[in-house]
């Protein structure tokens, strides 16, 4: 469970000259087994709202908890295994596989060598026959199609076993059949695993045909909009854009 | 294997020289020493301290090579390229040529050659968060190596001739220079160095998704980096204070067991440096060994030679 208390997400005087709020939030609850968006317009914040869930910067006031835990108090690597994060575009390194790949999730857990257990393992296995990624296990990451990558790397966040995750754009490289079924997978992981997933996006009809709750960031407002399914795509899109 | 076919060369090598020795008169010079047999004396004060320095140095040269193309994601990056030999021979120079006798001792030396490396190291990290390419970034480390040699050159034209002839025979890379009792300082730095690497082996491997896929993954990208310079600048300058500036292998090697052990997995790769470094340098000591009736060649020049045209491949090849 993840929770929101009087966030005002921007930049400090740290990171840019002046302090510059982008949004404010109400008091918002994220449970387990949600899919959510979080659109807006270019700029609008959607990046920095997700660098400061994950803790890369702080946020200008509130307070973000997860599992009614502070989350400034946490170490490292015990935010590693609540959260976990796929980037919009990985292109691959040489001679790291699918399995190495994967298996890169269970670092949090394992020890200075990381060596894998045996349940480490077969968690990285469960993950693999999950995502129907058996048959280029052993494939060299840059030589995979962009698609095969993408879902590879969310396979590395799955075996982090983390109750949120969060993806960047995880649609803006691939084509049409990839976005739909990347977000089908999504959708899948987050009913059964009953995990929240995040993502970021710009292709708004996708959004909303497969996501369980939209959040969107209103640049007249300066607010965070919450909607739920059904949508109402029309007033959404005229609030926001 | 590697290890076996390191262990018979080296044995090999100790047997090459001026003259042949056998191998009962090798195992006697290390273990067993007799002052009054020559080629017993021969083998303790010249043979083994050469061969050993050998593995040592590209040992230790590969593994530094390794951690800079980890940490600056460059398939090109090394101690020498980036500059931080020559951060080294810049100290060396000023310890040896200049009236600073604050170095003066052995491990003066070292330690000149080592605050030399951390700091060429800094400089290259300082600038690689400023510099996002990766091609601009070796061409500083060029840029930063030539500067450090015009300061050597402006030292030498100042210094005394007798110490100018030391260092420039120091420049030349050698492995002759180190006698059996300095051996125990070497080992001692190199196997601590190498020991340093190995407690870094998980955060190298996530350092391979990027700075943030790496810190999101419990990694504290800063301290991280930091300790990497320090193990690259410990291994790279105790290797520059006793052998000199020696090129291209901690660039070579690293490539090549990459390309043998594909994986990238640090664990493997560190072995791997370190057996394929200590190999390659023992197979130049044994072709200079050869052909020394002929022609002496400078170490430095027999690396260049193998390890320039494989530079050029890997750009083909990866750029």
């Amino acid at each position: 469970m993840l929770k929101f208390q009087d966030l005002h997400i921007g930049f400090s005087k740290a990171k840019r000259k002046e302090e510059r709020i982008l949004f404010t939030s109400e008091n918002l609850t994220f449970n387990p087994g949600e899919f959510v968006a979080v659109i807006g317009p270019n700029g609008s914040g959607k990046t920095t709202l997700f660098n400061t869930i994950l803790g890369e910067q702080n946020p200008l006031a509130g307070e973000i908890s997860i599992e009614d835990k502070n989350w400034k108090n946490l170490t490292r690597t015990e935010k590693a295994k609540h959260l976990s994060f796929v980037p919009s575009k990985f292109s691959g390194v040489d001679h790291l596989s699918v399995y190495d790949l994967v298996s890169m999730g269970r670092a949090p857990y394992t020890n200075m060598l990381n060596k894998l257990t045996e349940e480490d393992e077969s968690i990285v296995q469960k993950v693999i026959n999950q995502l129907g990624l058996s048959d280029f296990v052993n494939e060299n990451t840059i030589s995979l199609s962009d698609g095969e990558r993408q879902i590879a790397m969310i396979g590395k966040a799955l075996a982090q076993e983390a109750g949120i995750m969060i993806l960047d754009e995880p649609t803006a490289f691939l084509d049409y059949n990839n976005r739909r079924k990347v977000l089908q997978l999504l959708k899948e992981i987050a009913e059964k695993n009953n995990q929240i997933i995040f993502i970021s996006s710009h292709d708004l009809d996708l959004c909303f045909e497969y996501c369980s709750r939209v959040v969107a960031i209103d640049t007249s407002s300066n607010e965070l909009l919450n909607f739920y399914s059904p949508f109402n795509k029309e007033e959404i899109i005229n609030k926001v854009f | 294997m590697l290890f076996v076919l390191l262990i018979s060369l080296v044995l090999f090598d100790l047997t090459l020289g001026s003259f042949s020795i056998g191998f009962s008169d090798i195992f006697n010079g290390i273990f067993n020493y007799d002052s009054s047999s020559t080629a017993e004396l021969t083998v303790r004060v010249f043979r083994f301290p050469r061969v050993i320095t050998a593995v040592l140095a590209g040992g230790a040269l590969s593994i530094a090579g390794l951690l800079m193309q980890t940490l600056f994601q460059n398939p090109l990056a090394g101690p020498y390229v980036l500059g931080i030999n020559s951060g080294s021979s810049l100290l060396v120079a000023i310890s040896t040529m200049s009236s600073f006798y604050i170095f003066g001792s052995d491990l003066g030396i070292v330690a000149a050659a080592m605050i030399g490396a951390f700091g060429a190291g800094l400089f290259i990290l300082f600038c690689s968060v400023y510099v996002k390419s990766k091609v601009s970034l070796l061409l500083i480390g060029i840029m930063f190596g030539s500067f450090a040699g015009a300061l050597v050159s402006v030292i030498q034209a100042y210094a005394d001739p007798n110490n100018l002839k030391t260092f420039m025979l120091w420049s030349f890379g050698s492995l002759q220079g180190v006698e059996f009792n300095q051996l125990g300082i070497l080992t001692i730095v190199v196997v601590f160095g190498a020991l340093l690497s190995v407690v870094l082996v998980k955060p190298l491997n996530l350092l391979l998704l990027g700075d943030k896929s790496a810190a999101l993954l419990g990694v504290n990208v800063k301290t991280i980096r930091f300790l990497i310079i320090c193990a690259t600048a410990i291994l790279t300058g105790v290797v520059t204070a006793f052998c000199g500036p020696i090129a291209f292998v901690g660039l070579v090697v690293p490539n090549m067991v990459k390309m043998i052990y594909k994986t990238t997995n640090h664990y493997h790769l560190l072995i791997g440096s370190l057996l394929g470094g200590a190999l390659l340098i023992v197979i130049c000591d044994i072709t200079m060994q050869l052909i020394s009736p002929f022609m002496n060649l400078p170490l430095n020049a027999l690396t260049a030679l193998v390890g320039a045209p494989v530079v050029m491949w890997i750009i083909m090849k990866k750029f």
